[in-house]
């Protein structure tokens, strides 16, 4: 069999050991060269000075003859590095995704009990009405799970809001429902939570521990006490910052995976360094598994800061620099190694994925959580909704496959197009919110290389938290 | 997801990887393997269902081998699993500074300012 580079190869330095990095963005994989092994694989030409820029060679270069030692090229093959001849990468991750959209094993669900929260943050996307679950709702929702279940291998719950909590009684009945629901018919069930982490008290940690293990709870913080007290404040204005990082301790000592999530903007940039050492003080960090979150101006409702929004480089740049602040501390990089996407990315491209309104309307984005009936899919209760056919078919023409800059992108493995919303929004043709992998990919693969050598040292697992989206 | 992680390769067991050694094995371009996973890369132990990671299923626990095979039926048992990684354990502990971390990750900090 003759073989020819992949077009999807980065090549990166170690971080440890000063040897070589070969990450491959189709399959995932990641090896480690030492000098002689770099040196062969660069003389063969298996490996470019082009490998990690952001336009990958289309077509892919020619096969032809290399000259490598066995074992070298066995586990350049098995990698993904070295590719049969005529293997199209592309078309393989498209038709991966193709089916697997096809044929869903997961019922997304993503479940507001509320729209309403006690935070009255600066840039929230959401209008908080007074809407609660009513317990009519709560039975067509279980209903609805029963119904959607049918033929899955998994339920996956994420609570959302609003913030879920002021609904605890809401989220347990439901949960219990759902987890004895996935029992009876041997269904893997995950569970994760997005709070603002105010009423995580430990009785309440106490409660959720009584549903079952977390995948993730997810709280977020807005950059240093000053900063985040006067961004996510209360109703009344008030600052949240003591409560919510006390909550949080607690609740990691109490076992619950916390993920602290900080939303970043261009007023609370630069800070980054100083909050980490703030919380490393705080015994937060690093049992918490932290990262950044970008504020964006996703909706109508936090139009106004579109000033304050970074650009995807920026991003990029900003999540470098955050990893590496983590690591100069002693703390593995936030950032996993980049694989690639084979299947839905969010509960948009699922067609098992549904984003639950308290008023039963059924979503498909996040976004959408506080949108009345024309954005819906449909209503818990079967009750038809004026737009279903059209919101449905809005979501089903989100493909990354027709777009040039995407198609054509060396990040497209590990994004996909990435997120379909902002690609509505942003009303780019060639390309979506591009992944900071596009940007920097060789420094990334170091990063991640760094986290899994960390990790691996201190007897860490090496996979990061996800949510439902 | 289970993955191979020997020393200096790491192969996650992801569909891509999957439709690579399907070509390979000349199967063609594009379709996803399936079945069991290659013996090479698994050991065959017995089921334990105490352990602390086995997911629940039908009211007992199983380890599964490969949850993302879309092929595997998910909680009926099997009897392999990746051999697990033996972590060196307690050689450093998060937060506990490392000479070539603080040096890298300085030098990024310094770069990305």
């Amino acid at each position: 069999m003759r073989f020819a580079p992949s077009r999807y190869n980065t090549v990166a330095d170690a971080a440890v050991g000063g040897g070589h990095l070969v990450f491959n963005a189709f399959t995932g994989a990641l090896l480690e060269l030492d000098d002689a092994e770099f040196g062969a694989a660069r003389s063969a030409a298996v490996l470019g000075a082009q490998d990690g820029g952001r336009e990958p060679q289309f077509p892919a270069p020619l096969a032809t003859e290399r000259d490598l030692p066995d074992q070298l090229e066995q586990r350049l093959v098995q990698a993904g590095v070295l590719v049969p001849e005529g293997f199209d990468e592309r078309a393989a991750l498209f038709d991966i995704r193709r089916r697997s959209l096809a044929a869903p094993d997961t019922l997304l669900l993503t479940i507001a009990p509320t729209i309403q929260c006690n935070f009255r943050c600066t840039y929230c996307f959401e209008t908080h009405r007074q809407e609660v679950m009513s317990p009519a709702i709560e039975r067509d929702l279980m209903r609805f799970i029963v119904d959607q279940s049918a033929g899955a291998r998994a339920i996956t719950t994420t609570w959302f809001g609003g913030e879920p909590l002021l609904q605890p009684e809401v989220l347990e009945r439901v949960q219990r429902f759902t987890n004895a629901w996935g029992e009876s018919r041997a269904l893997r069930v995950a569970r994760g939570i997005v709070t603002n982490g105010y009423f995580l008290s430990p009785n309440i940690v106490a409660r959720l521990q009584a549903l079952g293990e977390w995948d993730m709870v997810q709280v977020t913080l807005d950059g240093l006490p000053d900063v985040h007290n006067r961004r996510r404040v209360l109703h009344g204005g008030q600052g949240t910052w003591h409560r919510i990082v006390s909550n949080s301790r607690e609740a990691l000592a109490a076992g619950l995976p916390v993920n602290l999530r900080i939303n970043v903007d261009r007023r609370n940039a630069a800070s980054l360094g100083d909050l980490l050492d703030v919380l490393i003080d705080a015994d937060v960090v690093p049992q918490a598994h932290v990262s950044l979150g970008f504020v964006v101006d996703s909706t109508g409702a936090c139009a106004h800061v579109v000033d304050d929004v970074l650009s995807d480089e920026e991003r990029a740049r900003l999540s470098i620099r955050f990893d590496a602040e983590l690591l100069r501390r002693g703390i593995a990089p936030s950032a996993a190694l980049p694989g690639p996407i084979c299947g839905a990315i969010c509960s948009v491209e699922s067609s098992l994925g549904y984003v639950i309104a308290p008023s039963g309307l059924i979503f498909k984005c996040w976004n959408q959580i506080d949108r009345d009936a024309s954005q819906a899919i449909g209503h818990v209760s079967g009750t038809p909704v004026p737009n279903a056919v059209g919101e449905r078919a809005r979501w089903t023409r989100y493909d990354p496959s027709g777009r040039r800059g995407c198609s054509n992108c060396s990040a497209l493995p590990t994004c996909m197009g990435g997120c379909p919303w902002e690609y509505e929004r942003l009303g780019r043709v060639d390309r979506g919110e591009c992944d900071p992998f596009r940007f920097f990919s060789r420094e990334l693969v170091t990063l991640a290389h760094a986290g899994r050598v960390m990790r691996r040292q201190s007897g860490e697992s090496d996979s990061a938290p996800r949510l439902a989206r | 997801m289970t993955n191979r992680d020997e020393g200096r390769d790491f192969i996650p067991r992801t569909p891509t990887v999957r439709a690579l050694e399907h070509a390979l094995s000349g199967g063609g371009v594009g379709t996803i393997a399936s079945g069991k996973p290659d013996p090479q890369r698994y050991k065959e132990i017995p089921i334990d269902p105490d352990a602390p990671d086995a997911p629940v299923c039908s009211g007992r626990k199983y380890i599964v081998a490969d949850p993302d095979d879309p092929n595997a039926p998910h909680c009926k048992p099997k009897r392999y699993i990746i051999a697990p990684d033996t972590a060196p354990g307690g050689v450093t502990k998060s937060g506990e500074r490392v000479a070539w971390a603080t040096e890298l990750g300085e030098a990024l900090v310094e770069r990305f300012k």
